[in-house]
């Protein structure tokens, strides 16, 4: 076991894997559990045969824990992954509209209207740079399905944007 | 197809691979309105990126990190100092990557693009509105080079994404027994932590076999083209820094040689080059000894430059659209033309699906150059590849604009990926060589990786009495179309061929480095319908050979003695030949180098001869330039994983050049280039 190395993937992938985590589950704490799980896990792993896909590797493990703490805690009891639609649902508050009239709106927060499935095939493609087959490996989806994903949310995020972003400069 | 199909996203994302893609590209040349969805999708998820990318990123809190890295411990019972100190270097070293990433976050490549192409349209939008004068335009458009630079120079920077790194505690770090961590603890505490991306497989080289060593008995003469590419260096480069080793295929070593500068004596007036020769004791193996060979070009001024024609055919499908393709390409030409002046003319000729003419040839006074950026930044990327139809326009071009006794030029930049027309290999080179029967001479500009045709690319700037390079970031583009532009443009003598003979009564068998793919036939020497290699002003052009002396212990026979019959009268005959010779007038010759080249515009070739004493340094005497030489030529065989290698190491690469005084930019990079490439054995 090479501690040097797993310092080094703890201090390049660390941030990302609890941004990911906690976006994923919406709470800190879960999310440290979960990465913290991860890494623990990763020490058990043999450093050669794991470096080839690590990203891969660590997101998929790390998304699991996630959904499984979250199903031992019961908050989500019943329910399949991806049965949390529309998990954030504080996007309608008033401050956030009266938000959304003020600045420019980023496509980040046009983004949280999107279903939980959908943010997260982005986040990973985009915010993680993974490519079509880790996304299919990290969420069981198929391929094909993670492109159809893709090219869906990125049309609906495009017209929302353009939308929003005219509409803002109408009223200013 | 319809907008509704999910391979638009996928192909704009660069995720359609091999079949799929070619496909795709073939059914998009019917539907010009898709590609300008895809330069959408490409912007609008650059943006996407770059927002997402800058997202808050958390961190674990310590104690966590505590227990991993508990976990992680090896299981032996530490030695609780030595780990303290450990911790303490540790500590030190991680806030000093701190304040590292502090200093210079490297931004993301996608960024830098966005960035980039912003400013190139800004700076034509001002000049065209405005009459900004043309010191403004060239300071834009180097502040966009700078930027590039940024991210590509310090090709070093771990691409980690930036954050708060230092955990230290202030305690803990002035509790700290005296441990300065060196320059090297620091490299390699951060250098390798990065994942390393899969090796490209759509890449094609050529498979050469290395030469071997010949017995100056059965072949007493050695011929070869002259060679002054560098692409494969740039190459290595790049894949060493992206985290893996090159292709053995791809390491041709007398490019790794040519790319540096090396100290030799100025040619005489009304030479087109100079010789500078020496030999030294082999660093590898004991008992052989090196000869170096090195030509120094006339070095002629970007003013003194005779008047061009040049015309430039790119590349615009669909694969040239990544950031280190097209808009590095379009940046790089930009930095060219502001080099250009009124005497110089430039046309552009683009090849997509089909290939068009872009800007007829133009004179680059003021209003011509602005004439030729406008074109250059209104360029974009799409669809598939028709070689072979480009390359046939942009000779008609060049042709058309002949210009007798001034530098008639077509610069190909291309990723090399040709998929329509023509896309044997063997028919394009042809088509090359006819055309270069046109007295036009060929650049040929390498791009990007992934789909990178280097055997087709190196093939066609051979025959096409041409020239190679790979532009890899933007310092590259510069040094190579500015900074050398008369080396790049100009040609001061072709089909430069060398033959060296080698006098038996000293040598018992030699082995060129390097120049595998350039051999000739001996007869070919003296030939002048065969084709050979071009130089350019100022370029040098760097041989070494390996000799094993005559009565050393290496001595050995390469094969086993024959049975069936006998070498014994040969044996006697050849030995008298070489008893005359050691007593005769050339008995302290080691070898005789003889060269052959033609004026640019052809005619007769002139010969120069250069009889060579046996005087023999040892290579710590040696000079610089020949160990400098010796150490990339090193480093080419380990990464060729060459069976000529003897007992080299990296280790002792590094110890060969640290011993080098005043090394230059592009020899320090070589030396963290090496050092790299060690870390990541």
């Amino acid at each position: 076991m090479n501690q040097d190395w797993i310092k080094q993937v703890l201090d390049e992938h660390e941030g990302t894997l609890l941004r990911y985590a906690y976006k994923l589950c919406g709470s800190v704490e879960i999310a440290q559990d979960a990465v913290q799980d991860t890494f623990l896990k990763l020490c058990k792993e043999d450093q050669k045969k794991i470096e080839s896909y690590l990203l891969k590797w660590l997101f998929t493990v790390c998304r699991n824990r996630v959904f499984e703490i979250l199903r031992k805690d019961k908050k989500m009891t019943a329910l399949t992954d991806y049965d949390l639609e529309t998990k954030h649902s504080e996007i309608s508050t008033p401050d956030s509209v009266a938000q959304l009239a003020d600045d420019k709106v980023t496509i980040r927060t046009l983004m949280q209207q999107l279903p939980a499935k959908e943010e997260e095939v982005l986040r990973l493609k985009f915010q993680n740079n993974l490519s079509y087959k880790e996304i299919s490996e990290i969420t069981q989806l198929s391929v094909s399905n993670v492109g159809f994903i893709l090219h869906n949310v990125i049309k609906k995020l495009r017209g929302e944007f353009h939308k929003t972003n005219e509409t803002a400069g109408g009223l200013a | 197809m319809n907008i509704d199909d999910p391979r638009i996203t996928a192909y704009a994302l660069n995720e359609l691979q091999g079949q799929e893609k070619i496909d795709f590209e073939k059914e998009l040349e019917q539907y010009p309105e898709i590609l300008e969805e895809i330069e959408i999708i490409r912007a609008f998820t650059g943006e996407l990126s770059d927002e997402l990318q800058q997202e808050e990123i958390l961190e674990l809190s310590e104690e966590i990190r505590e227990v991993i890295l508990n976990e992680a411990k090896p299981i032996s019972v530490v030695n609780f100092r030595r780990r303290w100190v450990q911790v303490a270097a540790a500590v030190v070293v991680v806030a000093c990557i701190g304040i590292w990433f502090a200093n210079q976050a490297p931004p993301e490549p996608k960024t830098v693009v966005l960035e980039m192409e912003h400013k190139v349209n800004l700076s034509t939008e001002l000049s065209q509105d405005s009459e900004v004068s043309e010191p403004s335009l060239l300071k834009d458009t180097v502040a966009i080079a700078d930027s590039l630079n940024e991210h590509s120079a310090d090709m070093f920077a771990p691409s980690i994404p930036s954050r708060n790194m230092p955990r230290a505690k202030a305690k803990k770090e002035s509790s700290i027994p005296a441990y300065k961590p060196t320059e090297a603890d620091i490299s390699y505490s951060i250098a390798p932590s990065m994942p390393k991306p899969n090796p490209p497989v759509g890449e094609k080289y050529g498979k050469y076999q290395e030469n071997n060593f010949a017995t100056v008995l059965e072949k007493p003469l050695s011929t070869f083209s002259i060679d002054v590419d560098t692409a494969s260096y740039s190459n290595v480069r790049s894949r060493i820094m992206q985290g893996y080793l090159p292709n053995p295929d791809s390491v041709r070593i007398e490019e790794l040689i040519n790319y540096f500068h090396y100290q030799y004596q100025n040619p005489k007036k009304g030479h087109p080059f100079s010789t500078s020769i020496e030999v030294a004791d082999s660093p590898w193996s004991e008992g052989n000894k090196l000869i170096r060979i090195g030509l120094q070009g006339k070095v002629i001024k970007n003013e003194n430059r005779p008047q061009s024609n040049l015309v430039f055919l790119l590349d615009v499908s669909g694969s040239m659209s990544d950031f280190n393709k097209l808009p590095l390409l379009k940046l790089g030409l930009m930095d060219m033309v502001m080099k250009l002046n009124e005497k110089d003319h430039v046309g552009i000729v683009v090849y997509a699906g089909s290939a068009g003419v872009v800007l007829q040839p133009t004179r680059c006074d003021e209003a011509g150059k602005e004439k030729v950026l406008e074109a250059l930044t209104r360029l974009q990327s799409g669809g598939s590849t028709n070689g072979e139809g480009g390359i046939r326009e942009a000779y008609r071009l060049v042709e058309k604009n002949f210009i007798k006794g001034g530098t008639n030029r077509v610069i190909l930049a291309t990723d090399g990926d040709f998929n329509v027309g023509t896309s044997n290999r063997d028919e394009l080179v042809k088509l090359v060589k006819q055309k270069a029967k046109s007295k036009a001479y060929l650049t040929v500009l390498g791009f990007g990786h992934g789909n990178l045709n280097d055997y087709m690319m190196e093939e066609i700037s051979n025959q096409g009495n041409g020239n190679y390079f790979f532009i890899d970031n933007a310092k590259e583009s510069t040094r190579v179309l500015c900074q050398k532009i008369s080396g790049t443009l100009v040609t001061i003598a072709k089909d430069v061929k060398i033959q060296v003979e080698f006098n038996p009564a000293l040598i018992h068998s030699y082995r060129l480095v390097g120049y595998d793919n350039l051999k000739l036939r001996d007869e070919d020497f003296n030939d002048d319908k065969k084709d050979a290699g071009e130089i350019g002003a100022g370029h040098q052009v760097t041989a070494i050979y390996e000799i094993v002396p005559k009565g050393s212990a290496n001595a050995k026979p390469n094969v086993d003695a024959l049975k069936y019959q006998t070498t014994a009268k040969v044996d006697t005959e050849q030995k008298e030949k070489v008893k005359e010779n050691t007593k005769g007038k050339y008995a302290d010759e080691l070898m005789t180098v003889k060269l052959r080249y033609k004026s640019p515009e052809g005619g007769p070739s002139s010969l120069m001869t250069f009889p060579l004493k046996n005087t023999i340094e040892s290579f710590k005497e040696a000079s610089p330039s020949l160990r400098f030489a010796t150490s990339v030529a090193a480093y080419g065989m380990l990464l060729k994983q060459s069976q000529f290698a003897g007992d080299v190491t990296y280790s002792s690469i590094l110890e060969w050049i640290e011993q080098i005084p005043n090394l230059d930019d592009d020899q320090k990079e070589f030396l963290r280039l090496v050092k790299r490439t060690k870390e990541l054995n």
